[in-house]
Order: structure tokens, then C-alpha cells, then sequence
């Protein structure tokens, strides 16, 4: 029974350093997606996906949403788990205290691709973030090649852009990641390839043999189409 | 002692009993042991299916980003594993043993209702083909074993395999229901002469406590997949957060059942440890009282814990709080089984054999799966650990660990009274080492991967430093185990031919199922050894030193119940349960106003009300009908009947011009969710109301059959019993829905 009371006053006292009050404004908004995660700065506007930035030694609190099933948001070595649920927000802190990249991972069975809906949180000294935010602030880069072009005009008359937005060409949609920025991320498909144009060539020929299940068609599109539209992307740093 | 109590009880024996032959003789059964080894039997090959879901699994985690199966082929293979493992493997083999082992233990010739005991029992094998049937219709369901809603909601998952794994847990849920009646009523109506509650073997303490857990909370997760299945098929929204639902609910709902029936894993388990360890230490269980008491403490406490699976869903502090308090209480009971089974060890003359080592491993697994347990009380820790490997580990330490390990020790224990032929030693203790290096190979190592950051039911995982290896390890113990079921299953082969004959009583052992032949006659007993103690045949064997007598003399026995009204009750009880979720439903969605239709606007408390009337009135006439059958006076009873179910139709008649003026005003089940919570609540109590009109009728019809002109009024009293409480339901279902608003 003592050690009953003593794990108890542990308890308490863990819940209260790690628990976040839901009634103020949120420095971060993350929303879980079937399956993949879109990052809101609510601030600046800027949104990315799949890629937190946090200044080091500052707290955070991050507003937790979902658009479809409950998914769970962890960080291992940064924060609490807990459930992104559709139609009732959660809060929490995030803080880390030396830089690095810290592994995130869905922790709620949230169907066919769970298992690949990873994130990464990178924690950089606040010059380094302020410098990467006033980067992600800028709306796109209009592109100066003739095969990036290309692949902006292929962007916006295939059906990408009822999905993807991009600031500066169409911000309508958003059921799949923002591409604003998207030479800027690490990986493609929530941690599926890592973020190259021979990646990125692949994954826009057949999405589904990359992440069987997930949301994106197979366009069917020709080797040159595929190879514009991944040359256009990738410039967008 | 009186002379009386050291007598022999002769058990009448029909002359026409003979153990019938053939395949056909098996399906027709409904001898309580053929039904206990069919319920084995059939756990066995269920056993066999989702032990090769594992072992595919445990291929496709052998190494990072692997291949061997695509997202979805493991996404069914997982939720059928768990599905698999917990409906038709753990439970069927708890309910089998319990079934086998209880009338013996008891001294009966059979269960209370063997028929009811045949329908349980093919119950399964029908709820296990019907989920399987997913197979070939499309695929089975990805959702996993809680089915958390709203990815099991036709918008998430458009495939037929959940509608197939809610008919089936709706299935096994009333067989397993129908089983634990029979149970209750078997334990407190049939015991023999002596055999006071408190001389029972624990293994039937254990599964009584069992058995009301099961009545009272699989209609818990009956009622929860009904809505699913109303949400699937009507189009209603109880878990559609877009539409009002609520994810949480289902949650809630579902871990309210899924902790209880953790227990319901455990506690026959429990049983099995608590009869195998005396025996082998030849020395009676420590602290007894104890052991029985920390049962029903266990039984109690489980339904007060069911949010500690949910800390990582944000219900506030104070919830998290009150969970993780009574989570950490539920420890203390079971540490007190602990300490008693190894008290009971310590100074015993202990006999290490094969069923004994299974006992002793359990001991120390359990133990690390309960210690493990304990964390995530601990709120902080929970919110790193569940969903992960830990977790894994931690249920398998529990399920396999525990509750394998001891059923493994039971079929060592028992399979000589079952066939008449001892398992081989040899092979038992090849089977024990294989199983306990297979088992701890492939669980320990999830500890460290849950705590590396793994999260579970992932169907590949990156190739971060010790993941590969440590999941490559678990993967070589699961196969190690595999292999170590199929060194039992040659063993049963084997020994079934060419085991040593085992007698009575090949253990020495003090219970009762021990004093018949191996296997026991059909009737089961010749004659029953007098009761006075815990240990009969021990009484019997050394009556210079018997037990000391346990509860006083046998003359103040238990007052006599009637196994037929203990049956309804137990049914009744596990009825308020199932609408308790209904009521709670109603008035989750009701208690803030919606938009559309509601209680307030569209019903109409005066006419419901005058139908209200008409079927308390046909309970007083039914209670009157009652009293006139006591009389003798068959005439007013078939009159005043006549007239309970003409009031009774009346009020089904009542209720479906309510409903056609609600349709016709635009109110459909999908309207909002006042309408389906109505709907759903008032059609459940409809239902109700027509079979018991059905039963009405019957009872009618065998009156005036001349049935009860002999005095046996036993179902009358029962149909009574439940004509009643649907009535009480109906008052409730009343207060809530329609003079709540006047409030």
C-alpha cells in the first residue's frame, strides 16, 4: 500500500509538470491526416508537413487536431503521447533542450499505412529557426527553366492542385501536404524516401508501389512528365 | 463427526445411460465433458490459425522495411490474430476447462441447463466461421482487435469485414453469456451434499467470480457493436465525429468491456494455478480465504479501471487521476494471490513435474507482466509507453505468459482424468523448456523496442540502430514457441495411444473430479465421498489425520435455490447491462441540445404515458395469473395470461403508432442523434417486448396443453421474472426519453 501511495504522489506530480492547460493560444498547430501530418505556424501562416521546426529552450504549445481517425502524436525524447481525435483538439508542451533531429511516429493504429506516418522534429538554435522561418514566409519560387516550367504548368492542369497547395500558384486545398517549400524537407512521403529528385521521380510514376494505400492516384504520367514536374518541385526550396 | 457425514452419497443413476458412439454422438451431445473437450478442440484449431497469424508476422517484422506482406494483408492478419486469440482461443479454452472440470469438481452429474451448454458451445464454431467468412468476402477487418471507431466506420473502412466481426462477437458474446448462466446456476444449485461455498475448489471460485464478469460485461461490448453496426447499416452517426458522434464514446464504451475481460482472461487461469500448486506441493493452498476473497476483490475492481487504457486521449486530470488510483489498487488483490501461491510453495514437498514447472513459470511471467502492468498506472509513464512494444510485451507477459502457461499446466494436470492415459514426462518437459525459452526470447526483447520508440501494429519500421536486431531475435523465440506447441500436440497424439493408463487419481490429488474413473462415466459419479472439508480425498485417504472441519456442521447448509430462477436472474442481470449502455448512450447525446428533431418536440409524453399504464397494468395481471396457478385455479390463470398479453400487445401497438407518426413527420434513425439514440433504445425494448409476448403466448399454449396441471410451474415463474423486468425497463426507458424534458 505504501509503495501504491508514493507511485500515486509520483504520479501527480509527473501529470503536473507535463500537463498543458487547453485554454490558451496555441504556438503550433499539428493535424493528423491519413497519413501524414500537416504543420500550421499559426502566427506567420506558414504551413509545411511531415517537418516540425522549434527554436531550442523555448516552450511550445501545440494544438493537436485530426481530419479523419484518431491518430497519436509522440516525439519519444520530447514530449508526451497523445491522441490527435476528430472534433476534440488536445494540447500539449513541446520543448527540447539541445538541437538535434528528434524521431516522431504515429501511435494510434490509424489504418493501412500507420506504420509509415513518421515525422521529425528539428530542434535548431533560434538564429538557425528565424532564418528557416523567414525562408518558409516567402511564397513560392517561380520557376526559371524551361523543364520547371514545364512541370508548373503540368502541376496546375493535372489534377494536383485539388490536393496540393502551393503559395503563389493555387492555395485552395489542402487534403495532402503543402508544397510551398518541399525541396526544403527531408523526406517524401512522411518518411517513406528520403527527398531527391530520382525519389521523387519515382514516387510521382507510381505513388502506390512507394506507400501502398496511400491517397495519391497513380496520374499515369509519361517518364517526361514525371521527370518535369519532379525537376520543378525540387527547386521549390 | 457424525456418522452421517463420513457416508457415501449414492448418486441415482438412470439404467438407460450408455455412452453413445459415432461422429453424430459428438454433435448431438450434451454431456458436459464432451462439450468441454469439443469447446478445447475447437480453441485448438483456432489456436493453430492465429498462432500462424503471429508467426507471419513475426516474418515480416524479422527485419527493417521488409516486404514479405503488403500493409494490408498485415493489417488483417493482426486484428485477426488479436480477434482470434482472445474470442475464439482464450476464452473458448477457459470456458471448456471450466465446463469439463466444474460439475465434476462439484459432485453433479451435469451443468444446471445442458442443453443451453450444447447451444453455447456451437455458438462458437458458428462465430468463428462467420468471422473467418470475411475471407471470401472481401477481406478480413484491418481495424484492429478494439475496432476504435471512427476508422471502423463505413467512411474508413468500406470493406464487409467488420460488419462480419461484429456478427460474430455478437455471436461468441451471447454464447459465452449463455455459458457463465449456466455456470452460476451449475455452482449454486448443484453441488453435493456438504460442499458448502466455502469448501469449494478455488478453480470454481475462480470461475464463478468469472462468470459474472462475463455476464455483466460482454453485454457491455455487445451494446457497443450493435451501435457500430447501426452505424454501418442505417446510416447513423453514434461514432462520426463530422456529424455530432463521438470517437470517444466508443472508447469509453469499449474499455469498459476490455478490462473486465482482461480478468475474464485471467482469473480462471487464476483457478488453474490455485489447484495445480497445493497438489504438487503437496500441502493445501495458503491463506484460502484469501485467495477467494482477493477474487471477488479483482471482480469489483476491474470494472472501475477501464480509462487507464485511455490516458493518452486527454480526459483531464482529474479523470487520469482516478483511473491511475484505482488501476494501482487493483495491483494489491492480485499480489495477494501471489504471495499466497508462494507461500503455499515455500516448505511444500514439491513435485517438479510437467504441469508443475508450467505453474511455477507462470508465477514468475505473471508477475513481470502484472509488475509491467503496474507502469502504466503510473500516468506519466503510460503516456511514453502505451501503444508501443512495451505494451505488447507487457499483454503477452499476461495472456501467454500467464494465461497460456497455466492452461498448459492444467492440461498436464487434467488431461489423465479427460482420456485415462498420463501425458509423457519426457516430452512435457521438452514442450516446458522450448515453450519458456520461445516465449521470453520473443516478449522480453519488445520491452527495450517499446521503450526504443516502436510504436505497435506498425507493419514495417525504419532501420534505426537495434531495431533490426532485436526484432530479428523476437522473431527466432516466436518460432522457438511455435515449435514447442507442436512438441505438445505430438505429445497429446502420442500419449492418447501409448500413455501410461493413469487411474483415479494419478496425483494424489484432493478434489473431487479425482474420486471417479479416467474419464469419468457419462453420469459422472457412482457415488460422491462425503464433504467436510476442502480436501475430500485427502479426508479420505488419511482419516486419522483429516482437515479440520471447515464452516461447521453440513446440517446448516445453504438455503435451496432453484437453478431455474438463478438462471433467469443471471440472465436478466446481464440484460440491465447491455440497456444500462443503451440508457447511457440516450443521454450522452441528449444532455446538451441538438438541432432537429428532439424528445421535447416531436414525442408525446400523455400518450405514451396511457400505453405506459396498460403494461404495468399486464404486470399486476401476470403477477395475478401467478397467484391463481398457485391456487390450482387454471381457468383465471388462462384468463388473467390472456389478459397480460392483450395489454402487453396493446403497448407494442402503442409504440408502433409512435413510431409511424414519427416517420411520417420526417423523423428517421439517421435523422440526428436524438433520433438514433431513441430509435435505438425504444426498438431494443420492442424487441424485448415481442419475445416476451412470444414466451406469453407459449406459456399459454402449454397451460392449456394441461402442462402445469402437475404442479410444475418452473417456467411460468421464469417467463414471470422476465415479463417484469422488461416492464422495469420500459419505467426507466420512460423517465429518460419522455418526462425527462418536463423536468
Amino acid at each position: 500500500m505504501l509503495v501504491i501511495l508514493w507511485l500515486f504522489a509520483l504520479t501527480v506530480r509527473g501529470m503536473q509538470e507535463s500537463d498543458s492547460p487547453a485554454d490558451q493560444d496555441s504556438d503550433l498547430v499539428v493535424i493528423g491526416h491519413q497519413w501524414w501530418w500537416e504543420v500550421r505556424y499559426p502566427q506567420t501562416g506558414v504551413v509545411s508537413a511531415n517537418e516540425i521546426h522549434i527554436p531550442i529552450s523555448s516552450k511550445w504549445r501545440v494544438r493537436l487536431e485530426s481530419t479523419d481517425v484518431i491518430h497519436d502524436f509522440w516525439v519519444p525524447q520530447l514530449a508526451r503521447k497523445i491522441q490527435m481525435i476528430p472534433g476534440q483538439p488536445n494540447y500539449i508542451w513541446l520543448e527540447a533542450d539541445a538541437s538535434g533531429n528528434y524521431d516522431g511516429s504515429c501511435a494510434e493504429y490509424c489504418g493501412e499505412e500507420h506504420a509509415r506516418m513518421r515525422f521529425a522534429v528539428i530542434a535548431e538554435s533560434p538564429a538557425a529557426y528565424a532564418a528557416w522561418l523567414s525562408e518558409q514566409e516567402k511564397p513560392a519560387i517561380v520557376p526559371v527553366t524551361d523543364s520547371a516550367r514545364n512541370g508548373l504548368k503540368i502541376f496546375q492542369t493535372m489534377t494536383c492542385v485539388n490536393c496540393h497547395s502551393i503559395r503563389g500558384v493555387s492555395v485552395s486545398a489542402n487534403a495532402a501536404p503543402d508544397l510551398t517549400h518541399m525541396a526544403s524537407r527531408a523526406t517524401l512521403g512522411a518518411g517513406v524516401l528520403s527527398n531527391t529528385e530520382a525519389n521523387l521521380f519515382l514516387w510521382l510514376k507510381n505513388p502506390q508501389a512507394a506507400k501502398p494505400g496511400c491517397f495519391m492516384p497513380d496520374l499515369k504520367l509519361t517518364d517526361a512528365q514525371a521527370g518535369a514536374l519532379a525537376s520543378y518541385l525540387e527547386t521549390l526550396q | 463427526m457424525s456418522k452421517t457425514a463420513l457416508a457415501f452419497v449414492a448418486i441415482e443413476t438412470p439404467s438407460a445411460i450408455s455412452a453413445p458412439r459415432g461422429l453424430y454422438s459428438w454433435v448431438a451431445t450434451v454431456d458436459h465433458k464432451r462439450i468441454g473437450i469439443l469447446y478445447l478442440l475447437t480453441a485448438l484449431v483456432f489456436f493453430a490459425a492465429g498462432g500462424v497469424e503471429a508467426l507471419l508476422m513475426r516474418i515480416q517484422l524479422a527485419r527493417p522495411n521488409n516486404t514479405f506482406l503488403s500493409p494490408d494483408a498485415y493489417d488483417q492478419i493482426f486484428t485477426m490474430h488479436g480477434t482470434t486469440m482472445i474470442f475464439l482461443v482464450v476464452m473458448p479454452t477457459l470456458i471448456g476447462l471450466a465446463n469439463y472440470l466444474v460439475p465434476l469438481m462439484i459432485g453433479a452429474r451435469d451443468m444446471a441447463f445442458p442443453r443451453l451448454n450444447a447451444l453455447s458451445y456451437w455458438l462458437l464454431p458458428c462465430g468463428g466461421l462467420l468471422l473467418h467468412f470475411s475471407l471470401l468476402a472481401g477481406g478480413a477487418p484491418a481495424v484492429g482487435w478494439f475496432s476504435y471507431a471512427p476508422l471502423s466506420e463505413p467512411a474508413y473502412a468500406s470493406t464487409q469485414g467488420i460488419d462480419y466481426w461484429v456478427l460474430s462477437l455478437l455471436i461468441l458474446g451471447i454464447g459465452s453469456v449463455a455459458a457463465s448462466i449456466n455456470l452460476i446456476a451449475t455452482i449454486l444449485t448443484l453441488r453435493a451434499p456438504g460442499l458448502t461455498i466455502r469448501r469449494l475448489p478455488l478453480f470454481v471460485w475462480m470461475v464463478f467470480v468469472n462468470s459474472f464478469l462475463i455476464i455483466l460485461a460482454l453485454p457491455v461490448l455487445n451494446s457497443a457493436i450493435v451501435m457500430l453496426f447501426i452505424d454501418r447499416h442505417l446510416g447513423t452517426h453514434f461514432f462520426v465525429p463530422s456529424h455530432g458522434g463521438s470517437a470517444v464514446l466508443w472508447q469509453h464504451f469499449f474499455w469498459a468491456f476490455g478490462h473486465p475481460e482482461v480478468y475474464i482472461m485471467a482469473l480462471p487461469a487464476f483457478g488453474i494455478i490455485s489447484e495445480v500448486i497445493p497438489v504438487f506441493s503437496r500441502r493445501p493452498i495458503f491463506g484460502y480465504e484469501f485467495v477467494a476473497a482477493s477474487t471477488v476483490a479483482i471482480g469489483l475492481l476491474s470494472f472501475g479501471i477501464w480509462a487507464h487504457h485511455m490516458f493518452a486521449v486527454g480526459l483531464g486530470r482529474p479523470v487520469d487521476l482516478f483511473f491511475a488510483a484505482s488501476s494501482m489498487l487493483i495491483a494489491v488483490p492480485t499480489g495477494v494471490k501471489i504471495f499466497n501461491w508462494s507461500a503455499t510453495l515455500w516448505g511444500g514437498a514439491i513435485r517438479l513435474n510437467t504441469a508443475m514447472r508450467f505453474a511455477v513459470a507462470f508465477l514468475i511471467q505473471f508477475t513481470i507482466g502484472g509488475l509491467s502492468g503496474v507502469t502504466f498506472a503510473v500516468v506519466p509513464i503510460d503516456w511514453q509507453v502505451t501503444g508501443t512494444y512495451y505494451l505488447v510485451a507487457h499483454f503477452h507477459y499476461v495472456l501467454f505468459g500467464g494465461t497460456f502457461f497455466a492452461v498448459f499446466a492444467g492440461l498436464y494436470y487434467w488431461f489423465p482424468k479427460m482420456t485415462g492415459r498420463m501425458l509423457s514426462e519426457r516430452l512435457g518437459k521438452l514442450n516446458f523448456w522450448m515453450a519458456l525459452i520461445g516465449f521470453n526470447t520473443a516478449f522480453f526483447v519488445q520491452h527495450f523496442l517499446g521503450l526504443m520508440g516502436m510504436p505497435r501494429r506498425v507493419y514495417t519500421y525504419p532501420d534505426l540502430p537495434g531495431w533490426g536486431l532485436l526484432n530479428f531475435i523476437s522473431t527466432i523465440g516466436a518460432f522457438l514457441l511455435g515449435a514447442s506447441v507442436l512438441v505438445l500436440l505430438w505429445n497429446i497424439v502420442v500419449s492418447l495411444r501409448r500413455g501410461q493408463p493413469a487411474g483415479e487419481n494419478p496425483w494424489q490429488a484432493w478434489t473431487l473430479e479425482w474420486a471417479t474413473t479416467s474419464p469419468p462415466p457419462a453420469h459422472n459419479f457412482d457415488r460422491v465421498p462425503p464433504i467436510r472439508s476442502r480436501r475430500p480425498l485427502w479426508d479420505l485417504a488419511h482419516p486419522e489425520n483429516p482437515d479440520p472441519l471447515v464452516g461447521g456442521s453440513t446440517s446448516r447448509d445453504e438455503f435451496v435455490l432453484d437453478k431455474n430462477r438463478v438462471g433467469m436472474a443471471s440472465f436478466l442481470a446481464s440484460e440491465s447491462a447491455f440497456f444500462l449502455m443503451l440508457v447511457l448512450a440516450y443521454l450522452f447525446y441528449n444532455s446538451q441540445p441538438l438541432s432537429g428533431p428532439s424528445s421535447a418536440n416531436t414525442l408525446s409524453p400523455l400518450k405514451t404515458g396511457i400505453y405506459t399504464l396498460c403494461l404495468i397494468a399486464s404486470s399486476l395481471t401476470f403477477w395475478l395469473a401467478e397467484k391463481k396457478l398457485a391456487a390450482k385455479n387454471f381457468f383465471a390463470f388462462r384468463r388473467l395470461l390472456a389478459l397480460t398479453i392483450l395489454l402487453g400487445t396493446v403497448f407494442v401497438l402503442g409504440q408502433g403508432l409512435e413510431y409511424l407518426h414519427l416517420f411520417r413527420a420526417g423523423v428517421m434513425v439517421n435523422s440526428n442523434l436524438f433520433a438514433t439514440t431513441f430509435f435505438t433504445l425504444t426498438g431494443f425494448h420492442g424487441l424485448h417486448m415481442c419475445i416476451g409476448l412470444v414466451a406469453l403466448l407459449i406459456v399459454l399454449g402449454l397451460s392449456l396443453a394441461g402442462d402445469f396441471n402437475q404442479g410444475r410451474i418452473e417456467a411460468v415463474k421464469s417467463v414471470g421474472l422476465y415479463w417484469h423486468f422488461v416492464d422495469a425497463v420500459w419505467l426507466v426507458v420512460f423517465s429518460v426519453v419522455y418526462l425527462r424534458p418536463l423536468l
